[in-house]
């Protein structure tokens, strides 16, 4: 009732309304994509079925959640434009296995671990969603997820990006080594990290 | 009054080394030496260092180490509660002050953090931090043998943190001591370095952003400038008329004027 008063009586004012409650909505958006991902994670961390259990029930959430394809553009730099499309898009479905495999990895076992989200706060390009990881002892590890247009592209864990080392470790090896050496390393890296953790 | 000459000449050098690149640049103009620094030491690590650290995890319980870390870490306080006040941050450096009394008497020597329980927490103060707080901002990457990453600017900082121990501790801090304290740094790396080792394809292009990036961090005190990764130009990628701007300067490109790494201008530290 208040708000219909409110838009009859102020011009402009229902656009305005609308773009609050856009903005709401984008933001409690974003907050439950994250903590329902963090659920996810900690469900998968339960599994003890062994590793490719694991992968295929975590596989998903990083697929619908992550915007695999930015962070190859960004991750590749200027390398990208100069690969096919087809190369492009090989590179993606690489990435994502690893993605997925180095989450699986590094959350390979439950022991109370407890992710609380902190805040959901508007950035230049979308949201940034500040969550929390307390360690079974008593650690704190801060993790700030950036979103834009609904999908994660950066993961931010006590100040240190994820994007950025990517960016500045492909690169490198771009640089020294090329890239089809980047894809050996990469692939080499997900069969390593499956060996150690199964 | 030596050591009043002292910093006055590692003000002169940091401000001549230190006035290239964008604001939080840091250029690793001297790669080639940083990396067999870094082979070095990662060899010496590798062989000695980490397998005595993960040692040093399986025989002790984890109150023990907790203790220990505790203790050099409260001797560590004054340097930080020194550097918040030099930062102006007067609350930053009296909760220092609170935690290092607290800690030092009801903690027993420091081994027990009690002034957490009571909300005070380490500030994580430093001279590398003070001196980005009072505008040095651009400086060179370097990789000290079996120190560890570092920056020019950051270095007199590192320098004392790993002294202080031994000056506050005088005669008391031997082998014994000073053994145990590297032990204890080196296992609350652990599962950071385990980390790195496990996705890095370059653990030294790796080391070197993640340290950037967590300076970045402190020097902001958690809430850094927002980094994007969206430019304009970045949308649109390399266009022709952009390679013409690309030039070489100390194996950095530099775009248009501004430090160009990997495609995204502007990249900052």
């Amino acid at each position: 009732m208040a708000l219909g008063l409110l838009c009859c009586s102020v011009p402009g004012a229902p656009s305005v309304v609308t773009a609050e409650a856009e903005t709401t909505s984008a933001r409690l958006d974003s907050q439950q994509k994250i903590e329902e991902f963090h659920e996810q994670l900690l469900a998968v961390m339960q599994i003890t079925d062994g590793f490719d259990v694991r992968l295929a029930a975590l596989s998903p959430a990083i697929h619908e959640l992550f915007d695999v394809a930015t962070i190859s553009r960004i991750s590749l730099g200027r390398t990208w434009k100069t690969l096919d499309e087809g190369a492009q898009h090989a590179f993606i479905e690489l990435l994502e296995r690893l993605i997925v495999t180095t989450y699986v990895a590094r959350f390979d076992d439950y022991s109370g671990q407890i992710f609380r989200t902190i805040s959901t706060e508007q950035t230049r390009r979308g949201w940034v969603v500040k969550t929390e990881l307390t360690l079974t002892d008593g650690d704190k590890v801060r993790l700030e997820y950036y979103l834009r247009e609904g999908l994660v592209y950066n993961v931010v864990a006590e100040g240190v990006s994820d994007l950025s080392l990517r960016r500045a470790d492909y690169n490198s090896i771009i640089k020294s080594e090329g890239f089809a050496a980047l894809l050996t390393h990469l692939k080499e890296n997900i069969e390593e990290q499956r060996f150690v953790h199964e | 009054m030596n050591n009043i000459w002292l910093l006055l000449v590692v003000f002169a050098l940091l401000g001549c080394v230190s006035l290239e690149g964008t604001d939080f640049s840091v250029v690793d103009s001297h790669e080639a030496g940083n990396r067999t620094s870094y082979a070095m030491t990662d060899w010496v690590d590798k062989k000695a260092i980490d397998p005595a650290a993960r040692g040093y995890r399986m025989v002790t319980p984890d109150w023990f180490r907790s203790g220990v870390g505790n203790f050099f870490a409260n001797l560590r306080g004054i340097d930080s509660a020194i550097n918040g006040f030099l930062q102006g941050k007067a609350k930053s450096g009296a909760t220092d002050i609170a935690r290092l009394l607290m800690n030092s008497t009801i903690g027993l020597g420091g081994i027990i953090d009690v002034a957490a329980n009571f909300g005070l927490e380490h500030q994580q103060e430093d001279l590398g931090q003070t001196f980005a707080t009072w505008g040095i901002r651009q400086t060179r990457y370097l990789y000290l043998p079996l120190i560890g990453p570092t920056t020019l600017r950051d270095m007199p900082g590192k320098m004392i943190n790993v002294a202080l121990p031994r000056l506050v501790l005088g005669g008391g801090y031997g082998w014994l001591v000073g053994g145990l304290d590297l032990l204890s740094a080196r296992e609350d790396l652990l599962t950071a370095t385990d980390a790195r080792d496990a996705t890095a394809l370059d653990p030294y292009a790796f080391t070197r952003e993640a340290y950037h990036q967590r300076r970045k961090f402190l020097i902001f005190d958690g809430d850094p400038p927002f980094d994007d990764f969206f430019d304009e130009s970045d949308e649109v990628g390399l266009t022709a008329e952009r390679v013409d701007k690309v030039e070489i300067v100390d194996g950095v490109e530099i775009v248009d004027g501004v430090e160009d790494v990997d495609g995204v201008e502007g990249n900052k530290e």
